[in-house]
Order: structure tokens, then C-alpha cells, then sequence
């Protein structure tokens, strides 16, 4: 599952060498500003095929969050 | 308050304007009451979006996308995901961007005028079930049953078209006879061969016949659309001509009229009389362009056309026209002065000033007012100082009447030489030559190629070709 994650990553930054870790979030990134953020939720439902609820948008504070919701939505690891 | 913001945009950016309308959104709590009572959103939204149109309609610069249809088309309740708007804003849903967007190039297209005119009819398949070379009349399915019926309302689609202004053409791999059959004989015909602009029927390569009718009409391949059942020849011309519009066709003729229409080839900002006309001037060229390949010489084409020019002083009626070609010739214009309607109106009637306007008409129809000279009396001559043709009538000899015309009036007014300037342009190579293959004597040429020629009226009389009827109105 994280090289999917670090793949959608890597297309909404535009950048081949990024990488991710468990409490990254969007103090950590210059260009994670509002349209990327719009762009990783619509990348990520692409990817795994699934839909977020607003509960679990608004829950989301880092990639670790993200990483759990994934998996508790029956994303394989 | 919109418009003020529109005008705001037009004339601080000199923008032409996109206004999308408003949704009606398919949840609402008053339910069919809001359309119903007169304070209800959806009457106010409809209200609003009327006015819209409207005020599209009084040619203010805007043009509007229509949303709330387009979200109709993808169907209301997917195009909007209210979790993805409180969660960012995002609307509408991703999946329906590339509908809305499709339907905003084909408004930009249209706001550009880069939309397609012609339309290339293959025949079998296309007009009628089966194939008319073997099937015979009798034997194609054209009305009169459920296969039959979608043909025939297919055909009522596009004959739809024409009468918007859209060119029809006939490509189709028959033998002509055959071809012409349906049209005129079968009963449930609905296309008559009186709209179809140019017909083609015969066995070569689509792409070399597509690359006919391009030139024929003078139209560019891009603003052709094929409509053709079979995926090898859809395949081939798409490969040989990239530039022509190739729609996909599926399997039903029901569903023709939709995979073309969805393809929004034709939308445009406005419907004006010229485009009705253009159908018809466009025949007109097909006639003569045909005329030509049978003539066998220049003479006898030139004699054939039976042409009839009008030379006529400036006046108030023809003032627009001639000021827009002042403006926009590039061609064959020897001088490339440009002047204002104001400017050109203050011409009319001054003494000292000839001024003619051309106009010519052939056995095939009337190409309109196409040239303008402008001639300025200095004491015992008289100076050339606009003399521009519309490349419409180039080849024609034309030019050579209108000279004749200043000729005439020259020797009447008792002036001794005519004089000729050439001014270079980038555009303008073809008239380099034009004076000196008139017979003019070349006086003067500076570094940049311009050049000064003059024409003794005492030593030389100035023939003009026979092939004109000449209506010569001075006052």
C-alpha cells in the first residue's frame, strides 16, 4: 500500500524522488496548499478505488491517519 | 451587477466574456414548489438564466456556457458530490469534468471560429440501410419499418443542418448513377440532391476525393467532418488526413444523430443571414470551379462566364463594404494605404478625386462589390493611389477593366499620363509585376523595391480584354 500512497504523492508534486513517512502532513510540504490537497483525495480515490467521507477527510491530520483509514476501509497492506 | 462585470472585463482586459449559467440543483426542500411558486429557487434560478441568454442575445462580447444543461446531459445527481465539496470545495465531481469541458472548447471554437462547415456524407449506411449499387431502390432500407425509420430521421438531422448553413457533400464509393437514385426516386428520401452542395461518387481513395471537395469549396480540411459506417475507411482517412474530423459511428443508426451531435462540430455564437446564403454562394462557386476543369482555354473559360462588371463612383450605400476591403486587402493591393469610413466618405464627390468601386457579376451568380481604385488628379496627371482587388476574382483579367475605366476618364478630362505606384509588403508579391505586364514604363525604384511607372496616354492606347460586359456608371 505506501508505494501506491507515495505514487499519488509523486504525481500531484510533480516529483520522482519524493517520499513519504507517518506523520507527514502539510507543514511539511511548500507546495501542499489547497488545490494540491483537492488533487490528493480525488488521486487517492482513483488509486484505490474507494470514496472518503467527510468524517474521514476532516480526520485525516498525516499520511499515518491516512494510511489507517486505508486500511480499515479493507485496503490491502 | 454581471454586466458590470462583464463590461468591466471587455474593456479593461479587452476579453471576450464566458458566463456559465446557474444550476437547478435536483435537491430542494420545497420540492416542485420552487419552480411553482414565484418566490421559489428553481423559478428564480430559471428567471435568471433566461436573462442570461438574453442579454447573450444583445451582442455584448459574452457568450453563455450552459451549465445547467450540461449537468442535465451527465445527470444531476452524480455531476455534484457534496462530500467532495465540504471536503474541498470540489465541484463539479471529478467524472464530469471532461463533459463540461468538451462542451467549453466547443463554445470556444465557436467564439474563435474555428468550427467545422462541411459535412462528407458516405451513402450506404450512412442515408439509407444497405447498399444502392446492389440492394437497388427497392431493396435499401429507408423508412417503413424500425431500421428504415432511424435512417430517415437521420437524414432529417442533417438536412436540419444544411438549412442552418452547413455544407453538404457527398463522398461515397458508387457508381454516380446509382448514387443520384434514392435522391429524387425513393419515396421516404428526405435529402433532395438541390442540398447537397457538391456529390462525388466514384472509386477513388476517400482521402484524395476529401482533399476535392476541400479545394473545390476552398474551404480548409479542418473544417470538414466525415460520416462514414466503415471503420477501415474511418481508419485510413484518419491517417492520411489528420486535419478532418473523423466521429466514431456506432453500430445502430439510432444512434447516429446522437454520436454526431454529442461531437458539437457546428456550435456557433450566432445565426445570421450570410450563413443561410453561404450554402447558396458556395453552390456557386462548385459551378464554377467546375466550368473551369471543362473548359478548354483560359479565353474560353473567361468568354464562358459570361462576366458583367459595374464600375461606380464611391457613394454612401456601398461605403461600408468598401471601406472594410480598403482595410482588410492584402493581396492584390499595389499600395497598402489604409483608410477610415470617415476618411473614405470625404472622397465621395470631391473634385480632383476618381474614385470607382467594382462589382461583378457571372452567369453563376454575383461575387459582389470586389474591387476599389482611388485616383488623385496632379495638375497633368493623375496618380494611382489605392487600387486593391478582393482575392475572391483574382485571374479574372478584372483588374484590366477597371484600369480601362481610369483610362477613359483620363483622356476625357484631358490628362496627359497616368501614374502607377508599387509599395512591397510581405503579402503583396503577387502585384510586383503588375504594371510592367500592363505596359506601364517603370520612372523610379527606391533600394526597398518600391517602384514608380507611368503611361503616356499621347503614345499609348490601353486595350482591354473583350470578355467583360461593361456597365460604366459616371455621373
Amino acid at each position: 500500500m505506501d508505494h501506491r500512497i507515495r505514487e499519488v504523492f509523486r504525481e500531484v508534486f510533480d516529483n520522482d524522488e519524493m517520499e513519504i513517512w507517518d506523520d507527514m502532513a502539510a507543514k511539511d510540504v511548500l507546495e501542499w496548499d489547497s488545490l494540491a490537497q483537492v488533487k490528493l483525495i480525488i488521486g487517492l480515490e482513483e488509486e484505490f478505488g474507494i470514496k472518503f467521507t467527510t468524517h474521514e477527510v476532516a480526520e485525516m491530520r498525516c499520511v499515518g491517519d491516512l494510511r489507517e483509514t486505508l486500511l480499515r476501509k479493507g485496503i490491502a497492506e | 451587477m454581471l454586466r458590470n462585470l462583464w463590461q468591466q472585463c471587455r474593456e479593461h482586459l479587452n476579453a471576450f466574456v464566458i458566463q456559465h449559467n446557474f444550476e437547478i440543483l435536483p435537491a430542494d426542500p420545497y420540492g416542485r414548489l420552487s419552480a411553482v411558486l414565484k418566490g421559489g429557487r428553481a423559478r428564480l434560478l430559471r428567471q435568471i438564466n433566461l436573462e442570461l441568454w438574453n442579454a447573450e442575445q444583445e451582442g455584448t462580447g459574452i457568450a453563455i456556457l450552459d451549465v445547467d444543461q450540461i449537468a442535465a446531459i451527465y445527470g444531476k445527481t452524480s455531476w455534484s458530490d457534496p462530500v467532495l465539496w465540504h471536503v474541498a470545495k470540489q465541484y463539479p465531481s471529478p467524472d464530469a469534468i471532461p463533459l463540461l469541458v468538451s462542451h467549453q472548447v466547443a463554445l470556444l471554437r465557436a467564439i474563435l471560429g474555428l468550427t467545422a462547415k462541411c459535412l462528407v456524407l458516405d451513402l450506404d449506411g450512412i442515408l439509407w440501410g444497405g447498399v444502392i449499387g446492389e440492394d437497388g431502390l427497392s431493396g435499401i432500407k429507408l423508412g417503413g419499418g424500425e431500421v428504415g425509420d432511424s435512417f430517415v430521421a437521420f437524414q432529417h438531422y442533417i438536412q436540419s443542418l444544411q438549412r442552418r448553413g452547413i455544407i453538404l457533400t457527398v463522398c461515397s464509393k458508387n457508381n454516380e448513377e446509382d448514387a443520384k437514385l434514392p435522391f429524387g426516386s425513393h419515396p421516404e428520401m428526405i435529402l433532395s440532391l438541390d442540398d447537397i452542395t457538391m456529390f462525388v461518387a466514384n472509386w477513388r481513395p476517400k482521402n484524395e476525393n476529401l482533399q476535392l471537395i476541400a479545394e473545390t469549396l476552398n474551404i480548409g480540411l479542418d473544417s470538414l467532418v466525415l460520416v462514414d459506417d466503415n471503420p477501415a475507411e474511418r481508419a485510413w482517412v484518419r491517417q492520411q488526413l489528420p486535419e478532418v474530423e473523423v466521429p466514431e459511428m456506432p453500430n445502430d443508426p439510432a444512434q447516429y444523430i446522437d454520436a454526431i451531435d454529442r461531437q458539437m462540430y457546428f456550435e456557433t455564437l450566432s445565426l445570421t443571414k450570410e450563413d443561410r446564403r453561404r450554402v447558396e454562394s458556395y453552390r456557386e462557386n462548385v459551378q464554377r470551379k467546375v466550368f473551369e476543369t471543362m473548359s478548354t482555354s483560359i479565353e474560353d473559360f473567361l468568354t464562358g462566364l459570361q462576366m458583367q462588371v459595374e464600375l461606380k463612383p464611391f457613394d454612401e450605400a456601398n461605403l461600408p463594404r468598401i471601406a472594410q476591403l480598403i482595410n482588410k486587402t492584402n493581396q492584390f493591393n499595389l499600395t497598402t494605404r489604409r483608410l477610415s469610413e470617415i476618411q473614405v466618405r470625404s472622397l465621395i464627390d470631391r473634385p480632383g478625386v476618381y474614385t470607382r468601386s467594382m462589382r461583378l457579376r457571372d452567369r453563376f451568380g454575383d461575387n459582389g462589390l470586389t474591387g476599389v481604385l482611388i485616383a488623385l488628379e496632379e495638375g497633368d496627371r493623375i496618380r494611382i493611389d489605392i487600387w486593391l482587388m478582393s482575392c475572391r476574382v483574382l485571374g479574372r483579367r478584372v483588374e484590366e477593366t477597371m484600369l480601362g475605366g481610369l483610362m477613359r476618364y483620363a483622356r476625357d478630362r484631358g490628362l496627359r499620363y497616368v501614374i502607377g505606384e508599387y509599395i512591397p509588403t510581405p503579402k503583396n508579391g503577387l502585384v510586383s509585376d503588375l504594371f510592367d505586364g500592363l505596359g506601364f514604363e517603370c520612372i523610379e525604384e527606391e533600394p526597398n523595391g518600391a517602384r514608380k511607372y507611368l503611361w503616356a496616354l499621347s503614345k499609348k492606347v490601353f486595350m482591354e480584354p473583350g470578355c467583360f460586359q461593361l456597365v460604366d456608371q459616371t455621373r
